[in-house]
């Protein structure tokens, strides 16, 4: 019994930290011409809801631009091109978090480790989105408008941005695994030093009651931890929303930028959420599977809290060091 | 009994995992590959003896990527080939890590060429955009004859998208009488490449192999001859 409900959790393990290294990492920096943040992604698959569409807007790509280019320098004198501007705004955001963004993986691993309810999980999604649309906002604001900087210096500061939200993101799956590894060990001494009720992991009967108690002890720390995966995730800004803010500002329309960045992040927020609901589903669906079984239920409770701490863990530093090897820009 | 169970367990874990998956790298990325458009023109230089010395590159960057470039690199409101210098300096260092997007060949031979020279960005007051110069000169200056020179232009990794102006996209200048300029321009992607390509994230810059062959299609071509 002990092998069988061991020799999975290995297997999905070390699936998981497979999946994280698929994350691409390398070339991570500038465009061709020496200025603006390349983005870093996840391995993309060929599957998924979006694919027609994508292809869609692959051909059109040029014209979707010059139509959003000369909506934007409308924008000035035909309050139109706005309604224009914040619709193509939203279609990006909703298109571009289907991406291979760090944002969704982060979250969704971090619901799968903390077992958030599905409401919270999408109130992270939206909150995330948000304060990422913000970080663009107040990048441009306070370097270009205020400070007058170059291109070079915004990249450089969206470098530390960078930095500073992978090295969160890798804190925040480090904290989750040591927490749910302290919180196991010790009480599986217990269960197989003496047999407290309360305390069997994987001896084959769960307790009905047992499921709730850690929610219950976590419940604290759970609003800190997730206020610290929604700035981890929103502290880089995107670079899609950036240039639009850059684009509106040299056309004299800061506010509309604006605008179309609020509507990138409720795009954002809407797919992430729709993904991170998956998530809490596909979790729920297991869970409820492995209730069947006795004792089953317990096993998969910790191979998705660790698994996902593990994959924010290794997603984390695998970005990290990717954004640290890059080096800075070169103006 | 516990053969069955562990087959179960063995399924649902794989049955999460596949979810797992599905949830944390699914679809793909709208509108990840280009990243920046470019309208080019090229502007093909003669000496006296009537050979080809050099190729002068004219590139218009797009409106928002200008934007970007530009920033905090004005004086007193105005953009000026002295303001604009250092990100002229920029563009062509790292151009070279990419060949200038430039490949010269005659009679199905390469041909090699300097850094670049005299570069410089022109600002377009009228749109805002910046124009991006410099000049490649032929390590060996070339009599075009028998065979035409084919100068191609683009990035075959599609992160930069490069489209020949509408006007004028080629001038010979102090070209002997004879010589003549036509574009080919490239094959306009189908759905399906531009697709794969789309799913690329920003981040890849080696194409791999299966795609790298259609990008080729995607170079515009500067044909020379002279008769």
């Amino acid at each position: 019994m002990k092998m069988s409900a061991r020799t999975p959790a290995i297997v999905a393990l070390a699936a998981l930290a497979l999946l994280a290294f698929e994350v691409v990492a390398a070339a991570q920096g500038t465009t061709p011409f020496g200025v603006g943040r390349a983005e870093p992604a996840i391995n993309p698959s060929s599957f998924g809801p979006l694919s027609g569409v994508a292809s869609y807007i692959a051909v059109k790509q040029a014209e979707i631009y010059r139509l959003f280019a000369s909506a934007m320098r409308q924008a000035a004198h035909d309050p139109t091109a706005i309604v224009t501007i914040i619709g193509l705004c939203l279609a990006y955001g909703v298109l571009h978090a289907a991406g291979p963004g760090h944002g969704k993986a982060v979250i969704s691993s971090y619901l799968f480790a903390t077992r958030e309810t599905l409401r919270r999980g999408i109130v992270i999604s939206f909150a995330a989105s948000l304060v990422q649309g913000a970080m663009a906002i107040a990048l441009v604001g306070v370097f270009a408008l205020f400070f007058k900087a170059t291109a070079a210096a915004m990249d450089q500061a969206s470098r530390y941005a960078e930095i500073v939200s992978y090295g969160l993101v890798a804190l925040i799956g480090g904290v989750l695994l040591v927490r749910k590894l302290a919180g196991l060990w010790p009480r599986h001494r217990l269960a197989s030093a003496g047999g407290v009720a309360a305390g069997h992991l994987d001896d084959g009967t769960c307790c009905d009651g047992h499921a709730a108690d850690p929610r219950m002890l976590q419940g604290k720390f759970d609003l800190r931890s997730a206020a610290l995966a929604v700035f981890a995730v929103g502290a880089r800004p995107c670079t899609g929303a950036v240039l639009v803010l850059v684009f509106a500002l040299a056309q004299g329309v800061f506010a509309v930028g604006i605008l179309g960045v609020l509507a990138i992040s409720l795009g954002t927020g809407a797919t992430v959420g729709l993904l991170a609901a998956l998530a809490v589903g596909a979790q729920g669906l297991a869970m409820r599977l492995a209730a069947r079984r006795s004792g089953l239920a317990l096993a998969f409770q910790h191979i998705f809290e660790i698994g996902g701490a593990l994959f924010v863990l290794l997603f984390g530093l695998t970005l990290l060091s990717a954004a640290l090897i890059s080096g800075p820009a070169s103006l | 009994m516990m053969m069955q169970k562990h087959g179960f367990l063995r399924r649902l874990l794989i049955c999460g995992l596949l979810l797992a998956v599905g949830v944390t790298a699914p679809t793909h990325k709208a509108a990840a590959h280009p990243h920046v458009i470019v309208e080019a023109r090229a502007e093909i230089l003669f000496n006296e003896k009537g050979e080809v010395m050099a190729v002068r590159h004219l590139w218009r960057f797009d409106e928002a990527f200008s934007s970007f470039a530009k920033q905090g690199l004005d004086k007193d409101g105005k953009y000026t080939r002295e303001t604009l210098q250092p990100l002229a300096e920029v563009n062509v260092k790292s151009l070279s890590e990419f060949s200038y997007f430039t490949r010269m060949k005659t009679g199905g031979k390469r041909l090699e060429f300097g850094k670049p020279e005299n570069y410089w960005i022109d600002h377009d007051d009228k749109d805002g955009t910046l124009v991006l110069q410099f000049t490649l000169a032929l390590a060996a200056p070339l009599p075009v004859a028998a065979a035409p020179l084919m100068i191609e232009i683009g990035d075959p990794e599609y992160f930069v998208a490069f489209e020949m102006a509408k006007a004028k996209p080629v001038a010979l200048l102090q070209a002997r009488a004879g010589c003549e300029a036509r574009v080919r321009e490239p094959a306009s992607l189908d759905s399906a490449a531009a697709s794969q390509l789309s799913r690329l994230p920003s981040s890849v810059r080696q194409l791999p192999p299966e795609l790298s062959g259609l990008t080729q299609s995607l170079f515009n071509v500067v044909i020379v001859t002279c008769s």
